[in-house]
């Protein structure tokens, strides 16, 4: 492998490592060959051991054609040979010394635990989850008590509010976010009005496609959609900025400063929210009827004017405002699973990474469900 | 009769740094920087803050494309491709922080370089994780325990571990005795003269900390004025005339080494 016009390398190749078990005058003698090192070994201690029987240790060692030897090497013939002699006498001075190093094979141990009982791990498995599920009913509780109190400080002292991190997050989370939010919004609503138009048609009634459109928009997907973009655009970067924080012990010099973490990361996060969302879903609405009307004008004729004038008409208003109505109840919860996972994270990376999916995860599963009690509670309100 | 591993050719120097040359920038950070490290040898370098001691360490380790200039490990040029593998797992590094996985546990992060690099058997594998966590000083508990749990000390400890879990032939140590208090300072030293003894290492350490230049380096590398101004052992830079070197040893602080090592 040593290429021409190269220094020598410092290590030419790996020899495979090999060994052979020779009966001689005292007794069994292990031949070794080859690079007894990490890289060299193989699987052969393995092999080794499986031959050796109990009782049959060899008591010799020969080194002859024995290459490069390391830590790895060493420990793997102390093992086979079940004490370091062997190694100490021999006239390799590399040898002696990691024999002095790997030490008696009964030495250097890996800890392992005891292994408990099936019935044992099965009772503890079923006790830590019920903590651990307690323990974050808690601490959604706890979160959510200091949130109110925060936001309660706010309003008795307008002036707390901290307004560039409040502007930047509107920016970033919020404007940003409207091309995606229409563009998704467009081809929901076209979707919709394909779907629509191909299943009306039959009925002869392919003008109501007017009325589906602007009723499914209005009173659902433009909510829906804004609110779900927003959960995977942000509540994922909130996780994840105030985890970094955390891991950072940003927050911890924050809190030692007397900031209260509250006031200067998560308020400004759920305000910024609270304000933003309802905007993305009006302009969802835009790009939904957008999409409906596109559809509608390529598949069916339906003229641009004709689509807008018979929206104004047929679809009340209420629709609409039943779908920017839940668009703060949203913003709320997206922007407190955010916060609260990203608060939650502890040291390690592992749990940065937990915490921004399950605060992406915990917000659209909420998103859902709070739409689906609205549903029912407008239903009943015959909205 | 002693005989020692057959020879294949390890006369190269373990590191050779030639006309080195980076920018950022506008900046000129090293310019026609020399440094050879000798086989067996602790080498400490020194510079001020912001003189390119890390990023000479990047650069060395490949993390860092040079602008100019040739780096050899081992006689093998880093940035050939080819042989990269081979030099690698020659090599170990203790970052400042430790860099240890933080999702693992000690034993596993000591094993994942055997995973890495190695087919040996997992027990094997484990035993020898244990071995090196014992021989980088730490109690055997501290195997089970995550990076998170450990003291800044023993996470240093840790990475030490890790970073000698190959045998590598070269070790590099980023600010070893850094935010360690001087007890666990003076052990670390201890500690990395040892594994040089036993292991047969080259260390290769970025350090501020006079002690530790008096106790166990062989030689001192200073970077400053963008290149490396003067490779010697202490005694002879104390005597150095050079208007940084001076300033560094025969400061305060460097007076009161001095006295203690001499």
């Amino acid at each position: 492998m040593s290429v021409p016009g190269h220094n020598p390398p410092f290590e030419v190749g790996v020899e495979s490592a090999r060994y052979e078990l020779r009966q001689s005058g005292e007794g069994l003698c292990l031949a070794i060959g080859g690079d007894w090192t990490a890289f060299g070994l193989g699987n052969l201690p393995t092999e080794i051991m499986r031959s050796l029987t109990e009782g049959s240790r060899p008591k010799a060692l020969d080194v002859q054609s024995l290459g490069h030897v390391d830590s790895a090497g060493a420990l793997a013939l102390v093992e086979a040979l079940g004490s370091t002699a062997p190694l100490e006498a021999s006239d390799r001075q590399d040898l002696r010394r990691l024999a002095d190093l790997v030490g008696a094979p009964s030495e250097a141990r890996q800890v392992t635990e005891p292994a408990a009982s099936a019935i044992n791990t099965f009772f503890a498995r079923i006790g830590r989850q019920v903590e651990r599920f307690i323990g974050q009913i808690w601490a959604v509780m706890d979160f959510q008590g200091r949130l109110v109190v925060a936001l309660g400080r706010h309003l008795r002292n307008p002036k707390r509010l901290r307004l560039t991190p409040l502007f930047s997050v509107m920016e970033q989370a919020g404007i940003n976010a409207i091309p995606i939010v229409m563009m998704m919004c467009f081809f929901i609503g076209a979707i919709v009005a394909l779907v629509g138009a191909n299943l009306l048609s039959t009925f002869g009634v392919s003008a109501f496609t007017v009325e589906l459109v602007g009723v499914a928009i209005l009173r659902e997907f433009g909510a829906v959609i804004a609110a779900i973009l927003f959960a995977g655009r942000s509540a994922s970067a909130f996780a994840a900025e105030i985890g970094a924080m955390r891991m950072n012990q940003e927050v911890d010099a924050m809190k030692v400063m007397g900031v209260d973490e509250f006031d200067a990361l998560v308020v400004p996060r759920v305000l910024a929210a609270l304000l933003m969302v309802p905007i993305l879903t009006f302009c969802g609405d835009i790009g939904g009827i957008l999409g409906g009307l596109l559809v509608s004008w390529a598949t069916m004729d339906i003229s641009p004017v004709f689509f807008l004038e018979r929206t104004v008409d047929t679809v009340s208003l209420t629709h609409f405002w039943i779908g920017l109505v839940k668009a703060p109840f949203f913003a709320l919860v997206i922007a407190a699973a955010g916060c609260g996972k990203g608060l939650a994270v502890s040291g390690d990376t592992e749990s940065l990474g937990k915490g921004v999916t399950s605060a992406v995860v915990q917000s659209i599963f909420l998103i859902i469900m709070f739409d689906a009690i609205f549903a029912v509670i407008f239903m009943e309100l015959d909205l | 009769m002693t005989s020692d591993a057959p020879d294949r050719g390890s006369a190269a120097p373990p590191i050779r740094v030639t006309g080195l040359r980076t920018e950022f920038g506008d900046t000129l950070i090293h310019d026609d920087l020399n440094l050879d490290v000798k086989a067996g040898e602790i080498l400490g370098l020194v510079g001020g803050s912001g003189s390119g001691k890390s990023v000479l360490l990047n650069t060395i380790l490949g993390l860092k494309t040079p602008d100019a200039g040739k780096v050899e490990l081992f006689g093998h040029d880093i940035q050939e491709g080819g042989e990269r593998d081979e030099v690698e797992r020659r090599i170990g590094v203790l970052f400042q922080n430790g860099a240890l996985f933080s999702a693992l546990t000690v034993q596993e992060n000591v094993e994942a370089p055997f995973l890495e690099h190695s087919d040996l058997p997992m027990e094997l594998v484990g035993k020898l994780a244990a071995l090196k966590i014992k021989l980088a000083g730490l109690p055997e508990d501290a195997g089970a325990k995550k990076p998170a749990e450990l003291s800044g000390g023993m996470r240093k400890r840790a990475g030490i571990a890790r970073a000698i879990a190959l045998d590598p032939a070269l070790l590099f140590l980023d600010e070893p005795t850094s935010g360690l208090d001087p007890i666990a300072a003076n052990e670390f030293d201890e500690l990395i003269r040892t594994l040089r003894d036993a292991l047969g290492l080259t260390v290769f350490l970025i350090t501020h900390d006079l002690d530790t230049l008096h106790a166990i380096c062989d030689r001192v590398a200073v970077l400053a004025e963008r290149k490396v101004i003067a490779v010697a052992p202490v005694e002879d830079l104390e005597r150095s005339e050079h208007p940084w070197v001076r300033d560094f040893f025969q400061g305060p602080r460097g007076r009161a080494a001095q006295r203690t090592y001499n």
